[in-house]
């Protein structure tokens, strides 16, 4: 005889102690009085006891910590996006901003910014490309990340200690309100920038961090041009020299980045190149090629492309590698040379530069009489 | 079986939702074994238990400020592992789907037991469909009631022991030769 299926529920349901009391009665009285029922209670308890043989399973030791690690991250993200949400609601309130702009940084404006600004980057690296790549956290984050790999929840996003408390500082909320930074946050070349392996390792470098709480890099970070510079392979190559971010942290180049031109100048690719050049990078940590940088002669020749496109050529990047001709170069009478249409267009021609590059003609651009005639002849 | 307070549960939720994130591990050290032990039925390797665990308890933690405390707090984490697990196994591929025999190997805890019977029983339960699978695995890992098992997977209880009985018929026939 077969059962029905209400009496293989009411069985089911006296195994799981499921049953009010009336129906466990009537279930005990049917396994008594019925051989089939009592041999499919029989089976439903033996597979019962198959499956609690298999027992707990031991999740790893360290998991819970994984977990509130995990949390954590969450935590400050959330903290992020309430500050961004908090800042953004304040930004459209225009006269509150005013008033914060004007007045509520302060005297502090400049080192909020020096903290800020250097923070705000770590920010956007880890709000974009997750950031630091902690090997022990991937099992952490990356593990919630394996099957969701098109989109972003804020719980794969990677946040540092140093991270997560400058998100929750008043900085933080201060940097939210400028619209400088806004911009510069917002800009996708500013962004490609921050992704790049160089920049994050510029970040931990002191000198580069004291030329981010520049107010003159402030001010060059708000460009376009200079964030599409700062998004060109030449110049993260760049990033990666230590004299280059060395003389990144100089008051002259932040000077010189202060200016338009200058700015403008950095968008270009062959300049973007130039900069790339560990010659270059060598010539900036020269305080007389940094000082010539920030004057307005070699801000002419900058805007110059014949210039531009010398400054990139191999040529060049081999005089500049030359202390003498650095020297010069930064000497008055030769920037204003530079500035001369005619002196930029012959820099652009492959054998003039390839004359610069050699030692001879280096040294003899050290020589202040001949400095002097090159910057009279223009 | 585990009998959690939900006096206690209820507590550590609201001294969470107040900022004590030491709270809310309270809640994870109190859950963690037996979630993983759901996931790991449902998933049938440890990586990818321990990956929808640790999804489930960061969700909650997510979501801790919509949760409904007239309901308890091990049902509705129940309900986000298992929204989880079952993301993963829409996600596997056909090809990457375990086998069996992989489930077994893969699994430390099963080696550890190496036992020939556990591990066709473990082979047994990733047979069995998801839906049928996860409603074992609730009763039988997770201890909770039809009603429990009905608001982890959001169907009805009356569900929940119709497909008790079929996924029940089904590993019974393939571990211990239950006619069809």
């Amino acid at each position: 005889m077969r059962l029905s299926p209400e009496d293989d529920s009411l069985l089911q349901g006296l195994l799981d102690g499921a049953l009010e009391p009336a129906d466990r009665e009537a279930a005990e009285r049917l396994v008594q009085s019925n051989g089939d029922a009592r041999r499919r209670s029989a089976e439903l308890v033996e597979l019962s006891r198959l499956l609690d043989g298999l027992g707990g399973a031991e999740p790893p030791a360290d998991f819970s910590m994984q977990v509130m690690h995990a949390v954590g991250e969450v935590h400050a993200h959330a903290k992020i996006n309430r500050t961004l949400e908090a800042s953004a609601r304040r930004f459209s309130l225009g006269e509150r901003l005013s008033q914060l702009m004007d007045g509520g940084f302060g005297m502090g404006k400049k080192l909020m910014w020096g903290l800020a600004a250097t923070a705000a980057l770590a920010l956007v690296v880890m709000k974009f490309v997750g950031y630091p790549p902690i090997d022990g956290a991937q099992g952490t984050i990356g593990a919630a990340k394996r099957y969701q790999a098109d989109q972003i929840a804020p719980s794969d996003v990677k946040v540092d200690d140093s991270a997560q408390a400058f998100v929750q500082s008043d900085v933080f909320d201060q940097l939210m309100k400028d619209p400088d930074a806004r911009q510069m946050l917002a800009s996708p070349s500013f962004r490609g920038a921050l992704a790049s392996p160089e920049f994050r390792g510029a970040l931990a470098n002191a000198d580069f961090k004291a030329a981010l709480a520049s107010p003159d890099f402030k001010a060059a970070l708000a460009s376009p041009d200079f964030a599409k510079a700062l998004g060109s392979p030449e110049f993260r190559g760049a990033l990666a020299n230590a004299d280059f971010k060395a003389a990144l942290a100089s008051p002259d180049f932040a000077k010189a980045m202060a200016r338009a031109d200058f700015k403008a100048a950095l968008a270009s690719p062959d300049f973007a190149k130039a900069l790339g050049s560990p010659s270059f990078s060598k010539a900036l940590a020269n305080a007389d090629f940094a000082k010539a940088l920030a004057a307005p002669g070699f801000a002419m020749a900058l805007a110059s492309a014949d210039f531009a496109k010398a400054l990139g050529s191999p040529d060049f990047a081999k005089a500049l590698a030359n202390a003498d001709f650095a020297k010069a170069l930064a000497s008055a009478d030769f920037v204003k040379a530079l500035a001369a249409p005619g002196f930029a267009k012959a820099l652009s021609n492959p054998g003039f530069a390839k004359a610069l590059g050699a030692p001879g003609f280096a040294k003899a651009l050290a020589s202040p009489q001949m400095v002097a005639a090159v910057g009279l002849r223009q | 079986m585990y009998f959690p307070s939900e006096q206690d549960d209820a507590a550590l939720v609201q001294q969470t939702l107040g900022g004590d994130q030491a709270a809310f591990e309270g809640l994870v050290q109190r859950y963690q074994k037996v979630l993983y032990t759901v996931a790991f039925r449902m998933l049938g390797n440890p990586d990818d238990a321990k990956d929808a665990t640790q999804t489930a308890f960061v969700r909650a933690y997510e979501r801790l400020g919509t949760f409904d405390e007239q309901y308890k707090f091990f049902s509705w984490i129940y309900r986000i592992l298992m929204n989880e697990c079952l993301n993963v196994l829409r996600g596997r591929h056909p090809e990457d789907e375990l086998s069996p025999a992989l489930a077994i190997a893969g699994g430390q805890y099963e080696a550890a037991m190496s036992s020939e019977r556990r591990a066709q029983i473990q082979a047994a339960l990733l047979q069995l469909t998801p839906d049928h699978r996860a409603v074992i695995v609730l009763r039988h890992f997770g201890g909770l009631s039809y009603d429990e098992v009905g608001d982890a997977l959001g169907v009805p209880s009356k569900t929940v022991k119709s497909r008790l009985h079929s996924a029940r018929q089904r590993l019974g026939e393939l571990l211990l030769g239950w006619r069809a």
